[in-house]
Protein backbone atom coordinates (compact mmCIF):
# COMPACT_ATOMS: atom_id res chain seq x y z
CA UNK A 1 0.00 0.00 0.00
CA UNK A 2 1.43 3.42 -0.97
CA UNK A 3 2.57 5.67 2.15
CA UNK A 4 1.20 8.95 2.41
CA UNK A 5 2.44 12.11 4.16
CA UNK A 6 0.65 14.81 4.46
CA UNK A 7 2.22 18.31 3.25
CA UNK A 8 3.46 21.20 5.30
CA UNK A 9 1.63 23.65 5.70
CA UNK A 10 3.59 26.22 3.84
CA UNK A 11 3.17 24.38 0.62
CA UNK A 12 -0.45 24.07 0.98
CA UNK A 13 -0.62 27.49 1.15
CA UNK A 14 1.24 28.20 -1.66
CA UNK A 15 -0.74 26.13 -3.83
CA UNK A 16 -3.54 27.95 -2.86
CA UNK A 17 -2.41 31.20 -4.14
CA UNK A 18 -0.89 28.88 -7.23
CA UNK A 19 -3.91 27.55 -8.43
CA UNK A 20 -6.32 30.02 -6.87
CA UNK A 21 -9.15 28.02 -6.91
CA UNK A 22 -10.52 25.67 -3.54
CA UNK A 23 -12.23 23.11 -5.43
CA UNK A 24 -8.47 22.62 -7.97
CA UNK A 25 -6.35 22.87 -4.20
CA UNK A 26 -8.93 20.11 -3.20
CA UNK A 27 -8.51 18.13 -6.20
CA UNK A 28 -4.86 18.48 -6.43
CA UNK A 29 -4.08 17.57 -2.67
CA UNK A 30 -6.14 14.33 -3.13
CA UNK A 31 -4.48 13.40 -6.42
CA UNK A 32 -1.38 13.52 -4.61
CA UNK A 33 -3.00 10.48 -2.22
CA UNK A 34 -3.32 8.03 -5.37
CA UNK A 35 -1.10 6.31 -7.38
CA UNK A 36 -0.82 6.82 -11.54
CA UNK A 37 -0.83 4.43 -13.83
CA UNK A 38 2.87 3.06 -15.31
CA UNK A 39 3.46 4.38 -18.66
CA UNK A 40 6.75 3.30 -21.04
CA UNK A 41 7.89 4.70 -24.30
CA UNK A 42 8.49 2.32 -27.78
CA UNK A 43 12.15 2.53 -28.59
CA UNK A 44 11.08 3.33 -32.28
CA UNK A 45 15.08 2.80 -33.11
CA UNK A 46 14.24 -1.28 -32.60
CA UNK A 47 10.89 -1.90 -32.91
CA UNK A 48 7.77 -0.82 -34.33
CA UNK A 49 4.91 0.75 -32.07
CA UNK A 50 2.66 -1.91 -33.20
CA UNK A 51 5.09 -4.77 -32.59
CA UNK A 52 6.26 -3.91 -29.50
CA UNK A 53 1.96 -3.64 -28.42
CA UNK A 54 1.34 -7.19 -29.88
CA UNK A 55 4.32 -8.95 -27.96
CA UNK A 56 3.31 -6.80 -24.82
CA UNK A 57 -0.09 -8.38 -25.38
CA UNK A 58 0.67 -11.55 -25.67
CA UNK A 59 2.23 -11.90 -22.06
CA UNK A 60 -0.91 -11.00 -20.82
CA UNK A 61 -0.53 -7.14 -20.29
CA UNK A 62 -3.16 -4.66 -21.07
CA UNK A 63 -1.79 -2.06 -22.72
CA UNK A 64 -3.15 1.92 -23.93
CA UNK A 65 -1.79 4.29 -26.56
CA UNK A 66 -3.65 7.33 -24.60
CA UNK A 67 -1.76 10.37 -26.40
CA UNK A 68 -3.18 10.79 -30.18
CA UNK A 69 -0.31 11.01 -32.87
CA UNK A 70 2.10 9.64 -30.30
CA UNK A 71 1.70 5.59 -30.97
CA UNK A 72 5.12 5.40 -29.09
CA UNK A 73 3.43 6.59 -25.54
CA UNK A 74 2.29 3.41 -23.91
CA UNK A 75 0.32 2.79 -20.78
CA UNK A 76 -0.26 0.05 -19.22
CA UNK A 77 -3.75 -0.64 -17.52
CA UNK A 78 -3.21 -3.85 -15.95
CA UNK A 79 -1.77 -4.21 -12.06
CA UNK A 80 1.99 -5.63 -12.95
CA UNK A 81 4.08 -7.47 -10.08
CA UNK A 82 6.99 -5.38 -8.61
CA UNK A 83 9.64 -4.73 -10.81
CA UNK A 84 8.07 -6.41 -13.94
CA UNK A 85 8.33 -3.67 -16.37
CA UNK A 86 11.88 -3.69 -15.70
CA UNK A 87 12.62 -7.79 -15.83
CA UNK A 88 10.88 -8.35 -18.98
CA UNK A 89 12.68 -9.41 -21.93
CA UNK A 90 11.60 -7.15 -24.09
CA UNK A 91 13.23 -3.95 -21.22
CA UNK A 92 16.21 -6.24 -21.40
CA UNK A 93 16.65 -5.82 -25.28
CA UNK A 94 15.96 -1.80 -25.04
CA UNK A 95 12.68 -2.26 -26.55
CA UNK A 96 10.90 0.67 -24.42
CA UNK A 97 11.94 2.28 -21.31
CA UNK A 98 10.32 3.05 -18.35
CA UNK A 99 9.26 6.55 -18.19
CA UNK A 100 6.36 8.79 -17.03
CA UNK A 101 4.37 10.41 -19.97
CA UNK A 102 4.78 14.13 -19.09
CA UNK A 103 7.87 13.58 -18.68
CA UNK A 104 8.43 12.99 -22.05
CA UNK A 105 6.77 16.47 -22.95
CA UNK A 106 10.15 18.46 -22.51
CA UNK A 107 11.79 16.33 -25.60
CA UNK A 108 8.50 16.75 -27.68
CA UNK A 109 8.46 20.38 -27.14
CA UNK A 110 11.82 21.11 -28.19
CA UNK A 111 12.19 18.64 -31.45
CA UNK A 112 15.34 17.77 -32.12
CA UNK A 113 16.14 17.50 -35.77
CA UNK A 114 18.25 14.84 -37.13
CA UNK A 115 20.85 17.64 -38.19
CA UNK A 116 21.00 19.02 -34.91
CA UNK A 117 23.69 19.28 -32.18
CA UNK A 118 22.37 19.15 -28.95
CA UNK A 119 22.72 19.23 -25.03
CA UNK A 120 21.35 17.60 -22.40
CA UNK A 121 22.86 19.51 -19.27
CA UNK A 122 20.86 17.26 -16.58
CA UNK A 123 20.58 14.32 -18.57
CA UNK A 124 20.69 11.21 -16.08
CA UNK A 125 18.93 8.77 -16.08
CA UNK A 126 18.57 9.27 -19.73
CA UNK A 127 15.09 9.20 -20.27
CA UNK A 128 15.08 12.52 -22.25
CA UNK A 129 18.18 11.99 -24.12
CA UNK A 130 16.89 8.24 -25.67
CA UNK A 131 13.86 10.47 -26.59
CA UNK A 132 15.68 12.82 -28.11
CA UNK A 133 18.09 10.51 -30.20
CA UNK A 134 15.55 8.32 -30.94
CA UNK A 135 13.69 11.46 -32.45
CA UNK A 136 16.77 12.18 -34.61
CA UNK A 137 17.39 8.83 -35.75
CA UNK A 138 20.80 8.31 -34.35
CA UNK A 139 22.00 10.94 -35.98
CA UNK A 140 23.22 14.47 -35.85
CA UNK A 141 25.22 14.30 -31.68
CA UNK A 142 24.01 14.93 -28.31
CA UNK A 143 26.10 16.15 -25.39
CA UNK A 144 24.93 14.40 -22.29
CA UNK A 145 26.31 15.56 -19.35
CA UNK A 146 25.54 14.42 -15.71
CA UNK A 147 27.68 15.03 -12.40
CA UNK A 148 27.23 12.09 -10.00
CA UNK A 149 29.33 8.90 -10.92
CA UNK A 150 26.87 6.54 -9.87
CA UNK A 151 23.58 8.44 -12.14
CA UNK A 152 26.04 8.18 -15.25
CA UNK A 153 26.63 4.91 -14.84
CA UNK A 154 22.83 4.40 -15.38
CA UNK A 155 22.86 7.17 -18.33
CA UNK A 156 25.53 5.16 -19.91
CA UNK A 157 23.92 1.68 -19.11
CA UNK A 158 20.30 3.52 -20.42
CA UNK A 159 22.14 4.26 -23.71
CA UNK A 160 23.54 1.32 -24.18
CA UNK A 161 20.84 -0.75 -24.15
CA UNK A 162 18.55 1.85 -26.30
CA UNK A 163 21.08 0.82 -29.08
CA UNK A 164 22.15 5.05 -28.73
CA UNK A 165 24.87 5.75 -31.21
CA UNK A 166 24.96 9.24 -31.56
CA UNK A 167 25.79 10.56 -27.69
CA UNK A 168 28.64 11.46 -26.17
CA UNK A 169 28.28 11.23 -22.12
CA UNK A 170 30.15 13.57 -20.23
CA UNK A 171 30.71 14.25 -16.23
CA UNK A 172 30.60 17.71 -15.05
CA UNK A 173 28.98 19.86 -12.77
CA UNK A 174 26.27 21.70 -15.37
CA UNK A 175 28.19 25.34 -14.66
CA UNK A 176 31.51 24.07 -15.56
CA UNK A 177 31.11 21.99 -18.16
CA UNK A 178 29.12 25.22 -19.75
CA UNK A 179 32.14 27.18 -19.10
CA UNK A 180 34.73 24.84 -20.88
CA UNK A 181 32.35 24.33 -23.47
CA UNK A 182 32.44 27.98 -24.00
CA UNK A 183 36.12 28.55 -23.96
CA UNK A 184 36.62 25.15 -26.31
CA UNK A 185 39.08 25.46 -29.18
CA UNK A 186 35.85 23.33 -31.60
CA UNK A 187 33.35 26.99 -30.42
CA UNK A 188 30.45 24.56 -30.23
CA UNK A 189 27.49 25.51 -29.95
CA UNK A 190 24.29 23.97 -30.06
CA UNK A 191 20.94 24.09 -32.25
CA UNK A 192 18.87 22.87 -29.14
CA UNK A 193 19.67 22.34 -25.30
CA UNK A 194 17.50 21.36 -23.04
CA UNK A 195 17.92 22.08 -18.99
CA UNK A 196 15.86 19.51 -17.09
CA UNK A 197 16.58 21.30 -13.59
CA UNK A 198 17.23 19.75 -10.76
CA UNK A 199 14.38 20.65 -8.93
CA UNK A 200 11.92 20.23 -5.58
CA UNK A 201 10.34 17.36 -7.14
CA UNK A 202 6.48 18.63 -5.99
CA UNK A 203 5.30 17.61 -9.71
CA UNK A 204 6.39 13.80 -8.57
CA UNK A 205 4.60 13.86 -5.44
CA UNK A 206 2.72 10.50 -6.42
CA UNK A 207 5.39 8.35 -7.02
CA UNK A 208 7.91 9.80 -4.67
CA UNK A 209 5.85 10.52 -1.26
CA UNK A 210 8.80 11.32 0.69
CA UNK A 211 9.30 14.54 -1.25
CA UNK A 212 6.85 16.08 0.93
CA UNK A 213 9.28 15.49 3.97
CA UNK A 214 12.18 17.24 2.78
CA UNK A 215 10.29 20.13 1.31
CA UNK A 216 10.88 23.41 2.75
CA UNK A 217 10.43 27.05 1.32
CA UNK A 218 14.62 27.73 1.88
CA UNK A 219 15.39 24.56 -0.36
CA UNK A 220 13.12 26.14 -3.48
CA UNK A 221 15.16 29.50 -2.88
CA UNK A 222 18.62 27.95 -2.99
CA UNK A 223 17.17 25.58 -5.91
CA UNK A 224 15.77 28.84 -7.86
CA UNK A 225 19.13 30.12 -7.49
CA UNK A 226 21.19 27.37 -8.78
CA UNK A 227 18.58 26.95 -11.80
CA UNK A 228 19.09 30.42 -13.22
CA UNK A 229 22.61 30.02 -12.92
CA UNK A 230 22.70 27.07 -14.70
CA UNK A 231 19.88 27.90 -17.15
CA UNK A 232 22.10 30.74 -18.37
CA UNK A 233 25.32 29.00 -18.54
CA UNK A 234 23.17 27.00 -21.10
CA UNK A 235 21.92 29.91 -22.73
CA UNK A 236 25.28 31.24 -24.14
CA UNK A 237 25.90 28.05 -25.81
CA UNK A 238 22.63 28.17 -27.71
CA UNK A 239 23.15 29.00 -31.64
CA UNK A 240 21.35 32.49 -32.65
CA UNK A 241 17.96 30.93 -33.61
CA UNK A 242 18.65 27.62 -31.56
CA UNK A 243 15.96 26.71 -29.09
CA UNK A 244 16.07 25.65 -25.83
CA UNK A 245 13.77 23.76 -23.25
CA UNK A 246 13.66 24.80 -19.45
CA UNK A 247 11.77 21.90 -17.43
CA UNK A 248 11.16 21.15 -13.99
CA UNK A 249 9.20 18.50 -12.62
CA UNK A 250 7.95 20.92 -9.69
CA UNK A 251 5.55 23.96 -9.45
CA UNK A 252 6.90 26.47 -7.07
CA UNK A 253 7.05 30.13 -9.05
CA UNK A 254 10.93 30.27 -8.04
CA UNK A 255 12.01 27.60 -9.56
CA UNK A 256 9.88 28.39 -12.98
CA UNK A 257 8.54 31.52 -13.90
CA UNK A 258 11.34 33.12 -11.92
CA UNK A 259 14.00 31.46 -13.71
CA UNK A 260 12.22 32.28 -17.15
CA UNK A 261 12.01 36.07 -15.89
CA UNK A 262 15.35 35.98 -15.42
CA UNK A 263 16.24 34.33 -18.70
CA UNK A 264 14.20 37.55 -20.33
CA UNK A 265 15.75 40.00 -18.14
CA UNK A 266 19.29 39.33 -19.60
CA UNK A 267 19.42 37.59 -22.91
CA UNK A 268 17.51 38.67 -26.19
CA UNK A 269 15.34 35.93 -26.15
CA UNK A 270 11.69 35.09 -27.10
CA UNK A 271 9.92 32.35 -25.22
CA UNK A 272 7.92 29.71 -27.69
CA UNK A 273 4.34 28.68 -28.19
CA UNK A 274 3.92 24.85 -26.99
CA UNK A 275 1.33 22.94 -27.97
CA UNK A 276 1.15 19.28 -26.05
CA UNK A 277 -0.63 16.42 -26.25
CA UNK A 278 -1.56 16.81 -22.54
CA UNK A 279 -3.57 19.08 -20.63
CA UNK A 280 -1.77 22.49 -19.88
CA UNK A 281 -2.13 25.31 -18.31
CA UNK A 282 -0.51 28.86 -18.86
CA UNK A 283 2.65 30.08 -16.62
CA UNK A 284 1.42 32.18 -13.66
CA UNK A 285 1.45 35.98 -14.11
CA UNK A 286 2.71 37.10 -10.98
CA UNK A 287 4.43 35.90 -7.39
CA UNK A 288 4.39 37.73 -3.89
CA UNK A 289 3.93 40.70 -5.38
CA UNK A 290 6.20 40.34 -8.27
CA UNK A 291 4.47 40.73 -11.63
CA UNK A 292 5.98 38.50 -14.93
CA UNK A 293 6.37 39.40 -18.13
CA UNK A 294 3.18 38.38 -20.43
CA UNK A 295 4.98 36.52 -22.49
CA UNK A 296 5.83 33.96 -19.40
CA UNK A 297 2.20 32.78 -20.20
CA UNK A 298 3.50 31.05 -23.01
CA UNK A 299 5.40 28.43 -20.72
CA UNK A 300 3.34 25.58 -19.61
CA UNK A 301 2.12 24.31 -16.33
CA UNK A 302 1.01 20.24 -16.12
CA UNK A 303 -0.84 19.54 -13.24
CA UNK A 304 -1.20 15.87 -11.61
CA UNK A 305 -4.93 16.04 -11.18
CA UNK A 306 -5.91 17.86 -14.65
CA UNK A 307 -4.50 14.09 -16.73
CA UNK A 308 -3.78 11.79 -13.96
CA UNK A 309 -0.20 11.84 -14.93
CA UNK A 310 2.45 13.61 -13.20
CA UNK A 311 3.31 17.10 -12.18
CA UNK A 312 5.79 19.53 -14.61
CA UNK A 313 6.82 23.03 -15.63
CA UNK A 314 8.42 23.94 -19.45
CA UNK A 315 8.87 26.40 -21.28
CA UNK A 316 10.57 26.56 -24.76
CA UNK A 317 12.49 29.39 -25.30
CA UNK A 318 14.15 30.68 -28.71
CA UNK A 319 17.55 32.89 -28.42
CA UNK A 320 17.40 35.88 -31.29
CA UNK A 321 20.85 37.28 -30.90
CA UNK A 322 24.32 36.68 -28.12
CA UNK A 323 23.66 39.93 -27.30
CA UNK A 324 22.73 40.48 -23.23
CA UNK A 325 20.72 42.73 -21.91
CA UNK A 326 19.95 44.55 -18.75
CA UNK A 327 17.21 46.13 -18.45
CA UNK A 328 14.62 47.04 -15.13
CA UNK A 329 11.51 45.65 -14.96
CA UNK B 1 39.95 7.53 -26.37
CA UNK B 2 41.18 6.69 -30.21
CA UNK B 3 39.15 7.04 -33.14
CA UNK B 4 40.42 4.00 -35.87
CA UNK B 5 41.81 5.10 -38.92
CA UNK B 6 40.44 3.07 -41.78
CA UNK B 7 43.16 0.38 -41.85
CA UNK B 8 41.96 -0.44 -38.37
CA UNK B 9 38.48 -0.26 -39.20
CA UNK B 10 39.25 -2.26 -42.31
CA UNK B 11 40.93 -5.02 -39.93
CA UNK B 12 38.04 -5.22 -37.56
CA UNK B 13 35.54 -5.78 -40.22
CA UNK B 14 37.42 -8.35 -41.80
CA UNK B 15 37.53 -10.16 -38.72
CA UNK B 16 33.51 -9.23 -38.17
CA UNK B 17 33.09 -10.43 -41.21
CA UNK B 18 34.83 -13.65 -40.77
CA UNK B 19 33.12 -14.38 -37.51
CA UNK B 20 29.86 -13.41 -37.89
CA UNK B 21 29.20 -12.47 -41.74
CA UNK B 22 29.23 -9.02 -41.29
CA UNK B 23 29.96 -6.86 -43.84
CA UNK B 24 30.01 -3.36 -42.88
CA UNK B 25 29.83 -0.78 -40.38
CA UNK B 26 28.81 2.84 -41.32
CA UNK B 27 30.01 4.71 -38.28
CA UNK B 28 33.26 5.78 -37.06
CA UNK B 29 35.05 3.09 -34.87
CA UNK B 30 36.51 4.33 -31.43
CA UNK B 31 38.75 2.63 -29.61
CA UNK B 32 39.01 2.85 -25.39
CA UNK B 33 41.60 1.20 -23.31
CA UNK B 34 43.30 -1.52 -25.36
CA UNK B 35 40.24 -3.79 -26.26
CA UNK B 36 37.13 -1.47 -26.23
CA UNK B 37 35.26 -0.79 -29.37
CA UNK B 38 32.76 1.62 -29.50
CA UNK B 39 30.83 3.09 -32.84
CA UNK B 40 29.82 6.77 -33.14
CA UNK B 41 27.43 8.05 -35.58
CA UNK B 42 27.31 11.25 -34.66
CA UNK B 43 28.41 14.46 -36.82
CA UNK B 44 31.27 15.95 -35.20
CA UNK B 45 34.67 15.14 -36.92
CA UNK B 46 37.77 12.67 -35.84
CA UNK B 47 39.27 16.75 -34.63
CA UNK B 48 36.33 17.88 -33.09
CA UNK B 49 35.88 14.42 -31.01
CA UNK B 50 39.70 15.04 -30.19
CA UNK B 51 39.67 18.76 -28.78
CA UNK B 52 36.23 17.94 -26.93
CA UNK B 53 38.10 15.07 -25.35
CA UNK B 54 40.67 16.89 -24.43
CA UNK B 55 38.76 19.92 -22.86
CA UNK B 56 35.61 18.53 -21.70
CA UNK B 57 37.04 14.48 -20.86
CA UNK B 58 34.35 12.58 -22.89
CA UNK B 59 33.66 9.53 -20.66
CA UNK B 60 31.86 7.55 -23.11
CA UNK B 61 31.09 7.97 -26.85
CA UNK B 62 28.63 6.03 -28.72
CA UNK B 63 27.91 2.28 -28.55
CA UNK B 64 30.08 0.18 -27.04
CA UNK B 65 29.57 -2.89 -29.62
CA UNK B 66 32.33 -4.73 -29.27
CA UNK B 67 35.99 -6.20 -27.18
CA UNK B 68 39.02 -7.70 -28.87
CA UNK B 69 40.03 -11.06 -26.87
CA UNK B 70 43.19 -12.72 -28.33
CA UNK B 71 42.81 -11.23 -31.68
CA UNK B 72 38.82 -11.99 -32.12
CA UNK B 73 36.46 -10.33 -31.36
CA UNK B 74 33.64 -10.41 -28.36
CA UNK B 75 30.22 -8.39 -29.37
CA UNK B 76 28.49 -7.23 -26.75
CA UNK B 77 24.53 -7.76 -26.51
CA UNK B 78 23.85 -3.96 -27.87
CA UNK B 79 26.59 -4.46 -30.11
CA UNK B 80 24.72 -7.81 -31.42
CA UNK B 81 21.65 -6.04 -31.79
CA UNK B 82 22.66 -3.43 -33.77
CA UNK B 83 24.30 -5.40 -36.57
CA UNK B 84 21.61 -8.09 -35.90
CA UNK B 85 20.41 -7.87 -39.36
CA UNK B 86 23.92 -8.36 -40.82
CA UNK B 87 24.84 -11.26 -38.95
CA UNK B 88 24.75 -14.71 -40.85
CA UNK B 89 27.59 -16.97 -39.25
CA UNK B 90 27.88 -18.74 -35.82
CA UNK B 91 24.07 -18.90 -35.03
CA UNK B 92 22.73 -20.77 -32.35
CA UNK B 93 19.64 -21.42 -31.80
CA UNK B 94 18.25 -21.99 -28.03
CA UNK B 95 15.09 -23.29 -26.89
CA UNK B 96 12.95 -21.97 -24.10
CA UNK B 97 14.73 -23.52 -21.58
CA UNK B 98 18.19 -22.39 -22.59
CA UNK B 99 17.05 -18.98 -23.26
CA UNK B 100 15.69 -18.33 -20.41
CA UNK B 101 19.10 -19.48 -18.24
CA UNK B 102 20.95 -17.52 -20.97
CA UNK B 103 18.38 -14.18 -20.26
CA UNK B 104 19.44 -14.73 -16.87
CA UNK B 105 23.52 -15.07 -17.16
CA UNK B 106 23.96 -18.54 -16.97
CA UNK B 107 26.37 -20.51 -19.13
CA UNK B 108 25.14 -23.58 -21.36
CA UNK B 109 26.04 -26.53 -20.46
CA UNK B 110 26.36 -28.45 -23.96
CA UNK B 111 25.44 -31.47 -23.28
CA UNK B 112 23.37 -34.20 -25.93
CA UNK B 113 20.61 -34.13 -23.05
CA UNK B 114 19.93 -30.66 -24.96
CA UNK B 115 20.84 -32.14 -28.83
CA UNK B 116 16.80 -34.00 -28.16
CA UNK B 117 15.32 -30.85 -26.84
CA UNK B 118 16.07 -28.24 -29.75
CA UNK B 119 16.08 -27.72 -33.20
CA UNK B 120 20.05 -27.27 -34.22
CA UNK B 121 22.62 -28.46 -31.93
CA UNK B 122 24.27 -26.10 -29.11
CA UNK B 123 25.47 -29.41 -28.45
CA UNK B 124 27.74 -30.13 -31.27
CA UNK B 125 29.42 -26.75 -31.94
CA UNK B 126 32.99 -25.91 -32.42
CA UNK B 127 34.94 -23.83 -30.18
CA UNK B 128 34.45 -19.98 -30.27
CA UNK B 129 32.13 -17.10 -30.87
CA UNK B 130 28.72 -17.78 -30.88
CA UNK B 131 25.78 -15.48 -31.63
CA UNK B 132 22.25 -16.83 -29.35
CA UNK B 133 19.03 -16.90 -30.99
CA UNK B 134 15.58 -17.76 -29.62
CA UNK B 135 12.25 -16.91 -31.96
CA UNK B 136 14.10 -14.66 -33.93
CA UNK B 137 15.55 -12.40 -31.26
CA UNK B 138 19.26 -12.70 -30.73
CA UNK B 139 20.14 -12.75 -27.11
CA UNK B 140 24.21 -12.35 -26.83
CA UNK B 141 27.17 -13.42 -27.87
CA UNK B 142 28.93 -16.36 -25.52
CA UNK B 143 32.04 -18.03 -26.34
CA UNK B 144 31.95 -22.11 -27.02
CA UNK B 145 34.85 -23.91 -25.05
CA UNK B 146 32.92 -27.08 -26.27
CA UNK B 147 31.63 -28.39 -23.23
CA UNK B 148 29.98 -25.30 -22.77
CA UNK B 149 28.44 -21.28 -23.80
CA UNK B 150 30.43 -18.91 -21.91
CA UNK B 151 27.90 -16.02 -20.99
CA UNK B 152 28.70 -12.43 -21.05
CA UNK B 153 26.05 -11.04 -20.36
CA UNK B 154 26.57 -7.47 -18.05
CA UNK B 155 25.25 -8.21 -14.50
CA UNK B 156 22.81 -5.08 -14.73
CA UNK B 157 21.15 -6.09 -17.80
CA UNK B 158 20.77 -10.19 -16.55
CA UNK B 159 17.09 -11.14 -15.89
CA UNK B 160 16.72 -11.87 -12.37
CA UNK B 161 14.77 -15.19 -11.35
Amino acid sequence: MKHYYEPKPALVERMKIILNDENDVKAFFECAKTTGKRAIRVNTLKISPNDLIKRLKEKGWDISQPINNHPEIVQIQSELEPGELGKAEEHLLGYYYVQEITSMMSILALQPQIDDICLDLCAAPGSKTTQAAALMQNKGTIIANDLNIGRISILSANLERFGITNTIVTRHDGLELCARLKKSKTKIKFNKILVDAPCSGEGNIRCSPGTYLEWSEGLLKNLGRRQKKLASAALELLKINGEMVYSTCTHSPEENEEVVQHLLDNYDIEIKEIKLPIKSRPGIGEWKGNKFSPEIKKAVRIYHHDNDLEGFFLCKIRKLSDDKKREER
Amino acid sequence: MKPLTSTDKKKIIEQLNKQFGISELPYLIIQFGKEKLRLYSGILSKEELYFLDREIRIENIGLYFAKWENDEIRLSIDGVQLLKNQITKNILELNDKQANEWLMGNDLPISREDASQKPLGVWDTEYGWKILKHNNELLGCGKSTGERITNFMPKERRIKS
